[in-house]
């Protein structure tokens, strides 16, 4: 979910584009100067997946696969989501730009821890080591996202309390819908071209 | 919002404001990014409504001149790009708890809520209008070209250059991947089929790009990549330019200290 402009305070903006420029300089400096186009074209894979509205009861949730990109790559997961969000907010006005250090910090960071808590279970070769990656992923960089917004929410002010509850509440079905997608991704990717989850951004 | 403007296949994943040879887009692009990210600074940082209302004053002044055509575009994507916005202003009048209600049938309506809302959305957009008159008249390769004159490093650049290059292509895939599943009747619904469907579809996304920037960097490299592109079109700052920039400056400090004098 992204936050809207405006809405937060000064020093919070200016928080989060300090830790957003940390994470990414170190996802840059370990990206591989060979890896730049396949970072870049991971990243606009994920622009385009976070166009798929998949449905769910009446409505539909569109996919955010922020954990996904985390297992693949690590801290690079930083720069690729910087990019990403940057796009969205001069193509379409979908955030913004004073807000795009908070909102990447929100979606990348849980995505890198989701990575240190999952490589080894990706590495493992057991179907169920895969699913609970997956699955585990998700709900990491889902759930995390959704409280990095809720607690943001609430130290802005106390009228948005209400808000930052229901924002929790609304990532719950995301991060189901998300872990079950995850878990196919993985056991597809696994199967046909396995290259993909070994692939080492940090050298040639 | 940005479905519309993906999801026609053959058309131009670029801004619609970006084409056009008004002034405003012929500005030099590191001039109006570095003028863009200043208003929109401390446009997020006032909340003084007299500062907001003079800069969405100046800001309309270019959307009338400069953009006039593409008035409908704008207020469309300042209205109704931002759901959660909508959802911001809602709670709050909703669930602010402070001062008068009014009751609506069953729900409890706040004064302050509303003009708290209010005052949100107002601001959100002034920022938004920043973007859209000062950034999203200039392609993104200019606006890339203009942050790499910035000193963003440059593997960060060359990233936002190949993403938005191979955005296009990525989605042509996506949409061919689509009507293949289409074709063998897939029909979205809330079951594991048609996440396993989805899921496919991204597994296949991911694999085919990864290949392909493979590809990308081999042709790089047998055309003699060195870690750095080479640029065609240089930048010269322009008389207009620095007028502009310093027209946009003024104003900016003018009406910093008029709104500390004169609050309305």
């Amino acid at each position: 979910m992204h936050i809207s402009e405006g809405v937060l305070p000064g020093w919070m903006l200016i928080t989060g584009w300090g830790l957003t420029a940390a994470g990414t300089a170190i996802g840059l400096k370990k990206l591989d100067n060979s890896k730049i186009p396949a970072a870049a074209l991971l990243a606009a894979a994920f622009f385009v997946a976070s166009l798929i509205h998949v449905p769910l009861g009446p409505t539909s949730v569109h996919l955010v696969m922020n954990g996904l990109v985390g297992l693949l790559t690590g801290w690079v997961a930083f720069p690729i989501l910087l990019v990403g969000l940057f796009l969205q907010a001069v193509l379409f006005q979908f955030g913004g730009i004073t807000v795009l250090g908070v909102n990447t910090f929100n979606m990348a960071f849980p995505a890198v821890v989701a990575y240190y808590i999952c490589r080894k279970l990706l590495k493992s070769s057991s179907t169920a080591s895969i699913v609970l990656s997956g699955i585990v992923a998700a709900f990491i960089a889902i759930v995390g996202s959704g409280l990095f917004v809720a607690a943001e929410l609430y130290l802005t002010g106390e009228q948005f309390t209400k808000v930052a509850e229901l924002v929790i509440i609304a990532h719950l079905p995301v991060a189901v819908v998300e872990s079950v997608i995850n878990v196919f991704v993985l056991l597809f990717i696994k199967k046909v071209f396995p290259e993909l989850l070994e692939v080492n951004y940090a050298a040639s | 919002m940005w479905e519309h403007t993906l999801v026609v296949g053959t058309e131009k994943v670029e801004t619609k404001l970006s084409d056009g040879n008004s002034l405003l887009h012929t500005l030099d692009a590191r001039v109006k990014v570095a003028v863009c990210t200043l208003f929109a600074f401390t446009c997020a940082l006032s909340s003084s409504l007299s500062f907001l209302t003079l800069t969405g004053v100046f800001l309309l002044f270019f959307t009338i001149v400069y953009l006039k055509n593409k008035l409908k575009d704008i207020a469309y994507s300042l209205l109704f790009a931002d759901s959660f916005l909508f959802f911001i202003v809602l709670t709050t009048a909703i669930t602010y708890n402070k001062g008068e209600i009014i009751k609506l049938g069953f729900i409890p309506i706040y004064i302050e809520g509303v003009k708290y809302g209010a005052f949100l959305f107002f601001k959100s957009n002034i920022i938004l209008l920043t973007v859209i008159v000062f950034m999203s008249t200039s392609t993104i390769f200019e606006i890339a070209h203009a942050l790499h004159h910035l000193k963003v490093p440059s593997k960060l650049v060359q990233m936002l250059f190949f993403t938005f290059r191979y955005l296009e292509v990525i989605k042509g895939e996506y949409n061919r991947l689509l009507k293949a599943a289409t074709a063998r009747g897939f029909k979205p619904k809330t079951d594991l089929r048609t996440y396993k469907t989805y899921a496919y579809i991204v597994a296949n996304l991911l694999i085919r790009s990864y290949i392909r920037a493979d590809r990308i960097y081999k042709a790089m490299l047998c055309r003699g990549f060195k870690g750095e592109f080479p640029v065609y079109k240089h930048f010269k700052l322009k008389k207009e330019d620095i007028r502009f920039a310093t027209i946009s400056f003024t104003f900016l400090v003018a009406a910093f200290l008029w709104s500390l004098v004169w609050k309305f």
